[in-house]
């Protein structure tokens, strides 16, 4: 598969269809740990992978946070399906255009829940969660396509552990996050990770006059958290990289799956999925539900 | 030569400490990840971890922390200073390389200005360390002038041998708990000694870091930096994990009429941490932005301090979203000297 992936990036590059190829290497000093690469000489192709080690969501390179990347020139993308979802998204948020960017799409099998979970073989037990529910497996959309026959799966309910999060008391529920958000240090991997986190300035910081505390404290981290997860309804893709990155392990996710179970049930919307559909939270209906106006 | 003496485990020392009912810090396990926190019971403790995920850091210059507090609702501001006050504390079974980050902060937080809550936090604390006896791919603390059994910035350094646990006292604190500890028995240095070749043996990652600040003071522009830096998305996780990352940002932080000031974690990877009020950035690009990191750790610092600000501990890189290796770029930049 790596293979057939070199060959694409190398005639890419060569016939300068694009400036540069974003994609995922070995890092050098562990066999077991993949980081993104940016590939603009042909002879760096050969050191571009794809694997159950691909953790990343590349697509948070093709952002305004990373205006170095596209200087270089227009990007080719190796995406997994979930990965294209957040490409659709961004086009969908008038980011870029989908002729800005030509999409190596990859069959993906699912990737492993984080680098020190590889046995060499990749098992429901160390896969990632988002990959046991996953319904994209080979990408919606794609310029090229590396690897198109994956098995299928056994799909769970994604909204399992939400559901089971949803069935408890209100008090339980503010006590599972208060002890979660207490953990937080403001270290804002989620943000920074996140393709659609792309905010020229973020309300978190913004001084004058400032919004939401920068403390690591309880106030502060409940509104940040919180807020984070409201600006992405209806746009978050659920890539779980926020998840992922946590230095203190806070199951993000949950709460950005718990909104977008809610976007589903209430407008039938599932984000990610087309350039077409309009966004909810971006479009007025007379079929809008207004009871709630009094 | 540190006196040595004999110790049953580090189990024991939290447990006569507990006994007496002294603060005690010791490694957690709280789901997956392992956290220092205070301890009530032995039972609470793992010391059968690899590395804490958070450093101890936090336990002497916290994430966030109120300096004064403050009032406007009358004619006149209010100012009310917080009182410096902490009860005497005994951090036990953290690794060498935290401890050894300890000193390194010292002379940030009492140099020319003294910080009366760190001092004070450190003053009530005695340091009790366990010699590693395990490492992974990403420690590099020989590289730093440290070992798996450092003594640098512990007041007691535990050491595991053939039969048991080595106490090194290395300091009046060390000595003071020694006696609270009643350990009496003496240890034999042949038992050390044989401990430590075995330490020197557990570090596979090694470079030359020597001439690393002179390389860094003659190419700040080098290309080097746009090609190993650019992948970095910038958020702070490598600093705040980090032991001896040390900045920080003072806000107030008002409800109504009267709030707190707050000093409060900061780190030169993020976007906002040079932007301007005039909106102007001069660290513009991120990969400058891991530039200063890597010029504050191996330059700035070494350069008033005669050390590295970095103890090899590894964690900025297992904790880094995009794999970026500090160890890494440390390499290359040793390849070239």
């Amino acid at each position: 598969m790596s293979e057939e992936l070199r060959k694409i990036a190398k005639d890419l590059l060569k016939s300068e269809k694009v400036g540069v190829v974003i994609g995922y290497a070995f890092t050098k000093a562990d066999p077991k740990r993949t980081t993104p690469i940016f590939v603009t000489d042909t002879r760096d192709t050969d050191k571009l992978v794809f694997n159950p080690l691909c953790l990343n969501n590349l697509t948070v390179y093709l952002t305004k946070k990373k205006p170095e990347i596209q200087e270089v020139g227009r990007p080719a993308v190796v995406a997994k399906g979930c990965d294209v979802r957040s490409i659709l998204g961004l086009i969908k948020e008038f980011q870029f255009k989908r002729e800005d960017v030509v999409i190596i799409g990859v069959g993906c099998e699912g990737v492993v829940k984080d680098f020190s979970h590889w046995t060499g073989k990749l098992t429901r037990e160390n896969m990632a969660s988002k990959c046991l529910y996953c319904r994209v497996r080979v990408p919606t959309t794609y310029d090229y396509l590396v690897g198109e026959e994956v098995p299928s799966i056994e799909e769970q309910d994604p909204f399992k552990d939400v559901k089971e999060l949803l069935s408890k008391s209100v008090e339980e529920r503010e006590k599972f996050w208060k002890n979660q958000f207490e953990k937080c240090i403001r270290c804002y991997a989620c943000r920074q990770v996140c393709p659609f986190c792309y905010c020229h300035r973020c309300i978190s910081d913004k001084t004058m006059p400032r919004w939401i505390e920068s403390s690591a404290h309880e106030r502060g981290n409940f509104a940040w958290n919180i807020i984070r997860a409201m600006h992405l309804a209806g746009r978050c893709v659920g890539c779980g990289e926020c998840s992922r990155v946590c230095p203190a392990e806070i199951p993000l996710d949950l709460l950005n799956r718990e909104i977008e179970r809610e976007m589903k049930e209430k407008f039938e919307y599932t984000a990610g999925m087309d350039t077409e559909t309009p966004p909810p939270l971006r479009t007025y209906s007379e079929k809008d539900d207004d009871s709630w106006i009094r | 030569m540190a006196k040595l003496l004999k110790i049953e485990s580090p189990e024991s020392v939290v447990e006569k400490l507990t006994s007496l009912e002294k603060r005690v810090i010791a490694p957690v396990r709280d789901g997956k990840l392992h956290r220092f926190l205070p301890v009530k019971r032995k039972e609470e403790v793992d010391f059968g971890y690899f590395q804490a995920e958070g450093s101890m850091k936090g336990f002497f210059f916290p994430a966030t922390e109120g300096i004064l507090k403050f009032s406007t609702g009358t004619k006149m501001p209010q100012v009310e200073e917080h009182e410096i006050e902490f009860p005497e504390t005994f951090v036990v079974g953290c690794r060498p390389c935290d401890a050894a980050a300890l000193p390194i902060q010292d002379k940030v937080f009492e140099w020319d200005y003294v910080d009366e809550f760190y001092k004070a936090r450190r003053d009530s604390t005695t340091i009790v360390s366990l010699a590693c006896t395990c490492a992974d791919n990403n420690c590099f603390c020989t590289s730093m002038g440290l070992a798996p059994d450092s003594p640098e910035g512990s007041d007691i350094l535990m050491v595991k041998t053939e039969e048991g646990f080595l106490a090194e006292v290395l300091t009046k604190k060390g000595e003071k708990l020694a006696s609270l500890l009643d350990l009496k028995e003496k240890g034999s240095s042949e038992d050390r000694r044989r401990s430590a070749v075995s330490a020197s043996k557990l570090i596979t990652r090694k470079f030359k870091s020597e001439g690393v600040p002179g390389w860094l003071e003659s190419n700040f522009e080098d290309p080097l930096w746009e090609k190993m830096c650019t992948k970095c998305i910038g958020c702070a996780a490598c600093t705040f994990v980090c032991p001896t990352c040390h900045c920080f940002d003072i806000v107030d932080e008002p409800v109504g009429t009267s709030g707190e000031r707050r000093k409060n974690w900061d780190a030169c990877t993020l976007w906002h941490f040079t932007a301007h009020a005039s909106g102007y950035n001069p660290r513009d690009m991120q990969h400058k932005r891991y530039r200063q990191r890597i010029m504050h750790k191996f330059d700035y610092y070494p350069d008033k301090f005669g050390k590295f600000l970095c103890t090899g501990c590894g964690r900025c890189i297992r904790v880094c979203p995009v794999s970026l290796d500090l160890a890494e770029v440390l390499e290359e930049i040793s390849s070239r000297i």
